[in-house]
Parts: structure tokens; C-alpha cells; sequence
């Protein structure tokens, strides 16, 4: 079998055993939808333009989910019960099983993001060109991987049940603290200062940027941000690998 | 080093002929597939390998037997790559241990192992069976590990006994030229475990280089055409079952007789014997054997006991003879 063919194979089997574990699969899939109905259709003020701009942030709030708690409490349980074991010793190259897993993320994100814009077009009414949708669906499938490499670095540096605690903390910081849920500008001075602290709420930025709303700073600013975060993630992965592998 | 070797192991008869004849002539002539040379792997103030010789050869199941702490399962985990040795080298087939070059040539079934719940033994065994060029056949494979019948069931659907024949599944599916085994029957009821055991010499007999670890004298001697005794870090003993079982597997004979100390020693089977005055205990490897030269050597041997000895004894035996 070649690479592709492994890749293809491994992101199958991760996509099954996502799929046939309910406890993750349902809150990841039904909470961001279910957040957004509520804050952004049912509660809603007749055309207060809440609808688009709660769906460029639950968006990104969408890749919260999988990323941090597949990679995060996931892998240190397969890392407590053995089973990373033997993928080690396993003629399975790393970037394989990392690339799977990363791979099995993006499709559940994929499926939350499709499924938002759904509800947001025909619920909330948000019009927007076509290029604009496609442009945004990028950056909150992009978001995964950041996300994925964050909850990597918790899932190979802590036991079972301290990751589990470690991902909670993490999934409120970046989804209240990034601005995701409320947006940044009804936070108190103090508190906006955490927000440019949060790789969450970089991405909304830009997610907002691409629904055509004003933003503080610029588009590359922000996506420069978010680069950063990500190579600082990767490489603190790769050190935890190291030291989790040894 | 210190070790005790008791000569070059020959092959048990044990196998049907033609096939393993085959696999003990190019036993002979290919080269070990496992090199280690002067493995020395502490933990913290503990050593738990101090200085380890040893060549694993195709075609051979070579067992570990030991007692609990005695450096079995730290050797797997360097063989493996899951270690690294403090001193000392370590090849598998001419590659560095956990490379991906030698995981491909290599099937591990480990002590504390555990699969995805989720997905089902065919889901395992074929992904599995993925990862390695030149993999067996999906069917060949279940009907290997006894797993006909379970293809559909989720692996947390199986017993104990059935999740391990997975994790053996996983572990020969990709014909590996060295099979790694680290107490392999642990969880297995006793027809599973023969059922492993004939799978096992099976393997060995197609070429595989098998390295078995195991803490019951009998598996050792069901599988095994070597036995390495580990204690403490160290080989203290090197042969083939029958010899080892000859200096582990001893009966105390105790009794008072009138034959000398060297007459006793010289007995048939008598591996140690000592005398305090006329009260004697004798350690051999053929109780009755010994028992019958005793009996017609000396018609006056009184308060006869035969006992028993655990493997633990026996090695701490070894262990003190090799220290006096």
C-alpha cells in the first residue's frame, strides 16, 4: 500500500471510531448548531445583522470541537489504554497517524461548517456572494489544524482524565475569551486584551473580514497571527512527541 | 560476561520434519536477525540489562523465562525501539530498532497492548495488515490467530482471551522475519494457549525469528529450541529446553543416608547435593532416576521427601552458585 493509500485507509478506521463513540460524536456536532440557533435565529432581533456575524465566529467555533477533543482527551486515552503502543511499533509512519487523525478532524469540521451555513442561509437569512462562502468555508476547515496541533500538545503531555480537564479549559478560553460566543467588543477593556492572546479570535477576525464586516487590524495581520500560532503549535508537538515517544 | 552457557543449542525434534528441516538449515547459514551486544539499559539507580549478549536466529523460537523484574520486558522494549539502551548495540536485520525499516520487518505483540474499541477484528487485522508490504491474506491471517467466526464483532465486544488473539492477528499478519511475543498467553485459557503455541512453532518453522517471553517454565519448554534464563539483568543460563529444565526444574530430594557426599553427587540427575552429617538434600533434574540409584546404592535411606522447586528458586540458585 502507498502513503496515500495508508492515509486514505487510517482516516477511514479514525472516522469509524469517532462515529461509533456517540458521547463524542453528538456534543460535537449538535453543540456549535444548536449554540447558533439559539443565539443567532431564535433570539435574534429582526435585522440586527446577528445571523452573519455569529456565523463567521461559530464557524471557527465549529473546529473547536473535534480538534480539541479527538486530538487532545482522545490521544492521551490511546496513549493510557496501550493503544498508541502499538501503532509505535507498528511499521506506521508518524505523519501517517498524525495526518489521519488530522484528516478525520476536518471532515467532522467540514460537516458542522456545511451544516451552519445551511442554517444560517435559509434560518438567518445571510446573503452573501458566492465567492465569500467559499472563502470563509476554507478558513474555518483551516482552523482545524491549528486547533488539531493545540490539542495534540495536550493529548501527548498529559494523562487521561488531567487532558480531559486541560481540553475543557482550553475549549471555554478560545471559544468565550476569543470572542466566539460574544463578541469582542462588549468585553470590558481589561478583558479585550486576553482576546489578541487567543488564536480563536484571530480567525474570527478574519472570518469577519470575509462576511464583509469592518475589523480592528488587517486581513494578513491577522492571518500572520494565526501562522505563528500554528508553527509555534507544530513545533511544540514535535517536542512532546519526542518526549512522550521516549 | 558472566553467563553459564551450556553449548550451541540444537534443534528439537519436536517439528515435522521436512519443512523444519528446511528452516533449521538456513538457521545455520542466514544470519541473526536480532544482534545485541553488551545491553546495558538502567532506570534511575536500577539496572535492569547489565551487559547482554544475544543473536536471535530465523527459524528459531528463542525464549526469555525469567522471573518478574528479571529484564525480559526491557529487552522487548529495546528490540522494539520503544527504549534506548544506555550502552551497548542493537541491530534487527541490519537496522537501527524502531526504525521504520526494522518496524516493517518486524510483528510485536506486547504485554499491555490495547486496541480501538470501535472498530471490529477485520477492521483491525486489515488495516493492520496495511501498514506492511507484503502482508498475509486477510483469511490466512484470522485463521492463524482463531479468529474465524469474530470477523464482525467490535473488539470491545470480545473476551480477554479473544481481544489477545487479535493483538496476535496484528502481529504475524505481515509475515514478519522476527516475531516479537512478550508473554503472549498471559490472558489465554489453556486450549488457546495451545493453540498459540502450535500457531507460534508454525511461524518459526515458515522462517520467522521468534523472541517469546514468558514466566512458565512449560511454555518455555513447549516452544522454545532456546532457552535464555534472565535474572537480575543477566543471562544465567543458555541452552535448549531439556537443559534448562534440568537446572530450573529440580526436585528436592531429601533424606538421611550413609553414602558419601561425592557418591551422592555422582547420582543420575543430581545437579547439587549437601550433607549435613548424615541428613542430605539432593537438587536434580530427573527425580526418578535419582530416586532409583539412591534406593539401590543404600538400603538404608530413611525419611525420604521429594519436593518441588519454583522457577524463582531455581534462579536465585543459579545465581548463588555463580557467586561462590
Amino acid at each position: 500500500m502507498n502513503t496515500l493509500t495508508l492515509l486514505w485507509a487510517e482516516a477511514g478506521a479514525e472516522w469509524r471510531k469517532a462515529w461509533r463513540q456517540p458521547a463524542f460524536a453528538i456534543p460535537t456536532l449538535v453543540l456549535p448548531l444548536a449554540f447558533y440557533a439559539l443565539f443567532a435565529i431564535v433570539l435574534a432581533r429582526p435585522g440586527g445583522g446577528n445571523a452573519a456575524y455569529l456565523m463567521a465566529t461559530y464557524g471557527v467555533f465549529a473546529s473547536l470541537g473535534p480538534a480539541l477533543f479527538a486530538f487532545g482527551a482522545g490521544i492521551a486515552h490511546e496513549r493510557e489504554t496501550g493503544q498508541l503502543a502499538l501503532k509505535q511499533v507498528s511499521p506506521l509512519p508518524v505523519p501517517v497517524y498524525l495526518g489521519a487523525k488530522l484528516l478525520s478532524c476536518l471532515g467532522f469540521t467540514g460537516l458542522v461548517v456545511l451544516a451552519l451555513y445551511a442554517l444560517a442561509a435559509w434560518a438567518g437569512g445571510v446573503v452573501l456572494p458566492r465567492g465569500a462562502w467559499l472563502a470563509l468555508a476554507v478558513v474555518h476547515l483551516l482552523a482545524a489544524v491549528p486547533m488539531g496541533l493545540l490539542g495534540l500538545v495536550v493529548g501527548l503531555s498529559f494523562g487521561g482524565s488531567a487532558a480531559m480537564g486541560v481540553t475543557n479549559l482550553l475549549f471555554l478560553a478560545l471559544a468565550v475569551l476569543g470572542g466566539l460566543w460574544i463578541p469582542v467588543f462588549l468585553f470590558p477593556g481589561w478583558m479585550q486584551g486576553f482576546a489578541l492572546a487567543m488564536p480563536t479570535h484571530h480567525l474570527a477576525e478574519l472570518s469577519l473580514a470575509l462576511t464583509g464586516r469592518p475589523i480592528a487590524g488587517s486581513v494578513p495581520g491577522h492571518a500572520a497571527v494565526v501562522a505563528g500560532f500554528t508553527l509555534a503549535f507544530a513545533g511544540a508537538v514535535a517536542l512532546a512527541w519526542r518526549r512522550a515517544h521516549r | 560476561m558472566n553467563t553459564t552457557t551450556l553449548g550451541a543449542p540444537p534443534r528439537t525434534p519436536r517439528s515435522p520434519p521436512a519443512p523444519a528441516a528446511a528452516a533449521a538449515l538456513q538457521a545455520e547459514t542466514a544470519p541473526a536477525v536480532v544482534q545485541a551486544r553488551g545491553l546495558v539499559r538502567r532506570y534511575g539507580a536500577v539496572t535492569a540489562l547489565a551487559g547482554l549478549d544475544l543473536d536471535i536466529h530465523p527459524g528459531r523460537v528463542t525464549t526469555l523465562l525469567g522471573p518478574n523484574g528479571a529484564g525480559k520486558s526491557t529487552l522487548v522494549g529495546l528490540v522494539l525501539g520503544r527504549l534506548r539502551a544506555d550502552a551497548g548495540t542493537l541491530q534487527v536485520a541490519g537496522h537501527a530498532p524502531g526504525s521504520l525499516a526494522a518496524r516493517r520487518l518486524t510483528g510485536a505483540m506486547l504485554q499491555a497492548a490495547g486496541l480501538a474499541p470501535q472498530l471490529t477484528v477485520q477492521e483491525h487485522v486489515a488495516l493492520h495488515s496495511g501498514y506492511h508490504p507484503g502482508a498475509r491474506p486477510l483469511a490466512e491471517t484470522l485463521a492463524l490467530a482463531g479468529l474465524q467466526g469474530l470477523e464482525r464483532r467490535r473488539y470491545e465486544a470480545l473476551s480477554g482471551g479473544q481481544q489477545r488473539r487479535v493483538q496476535f492477528a496484528l502481529a504475524l499478519a505481515g509475515r514478519p522475519r522476527l516475531l516479537v511475543l512478550d508473554e503472549p498467553t498471559a490472558a489465554l485459557d489453556a486450549e488457546s494457549r495451545r493453540a498459540l503455541w502450535r500457531t507460534v512453532r508454525a511461524l518459526a518453522d515458515e522462517g520467522s525469528a521468534v523472541l517469546l517471553t514468558t514466566h512458565l517454565l512449560e511454555e518455555a519448554e513447549a516452544l522454545s529450541d532456546r532457552v535464555l534464563l534472565l535474572a537480575g539483568g543477566r543471562v544465567v543460563a543458555d541452552g535448549t529446553p531439556g537443559e534448562i529444565r534440568g537446572r530450573v526444574a529440580a526436585r528436592w530430594v531429601r533424606c538421611v543416608s550413609g553414602l558419601p557426599l561425592p557418591q551422592l553427587q555422582a547420582l543420575p540427575g543430581v545437579v547439587a547435593a549437601t550433607a549435613e552429617g548424615r541428613r542430605v538434600a539432593l537438587r536434580t533434574g530427573a527425580a526418578e532416576a535419582t530416586l532409583r540409584a539412591l534406593l539401590a546404592a543404600d538400603a538404608g535411606v530413611a525419611e525420604l521427601e521429594v519436593t518441588g522447586t519454583r522457577l524463582e528458586d531455581a534462579v536465585l540458585d543459579l545465581l548463588k552458585k555463580e557467586a561462590a
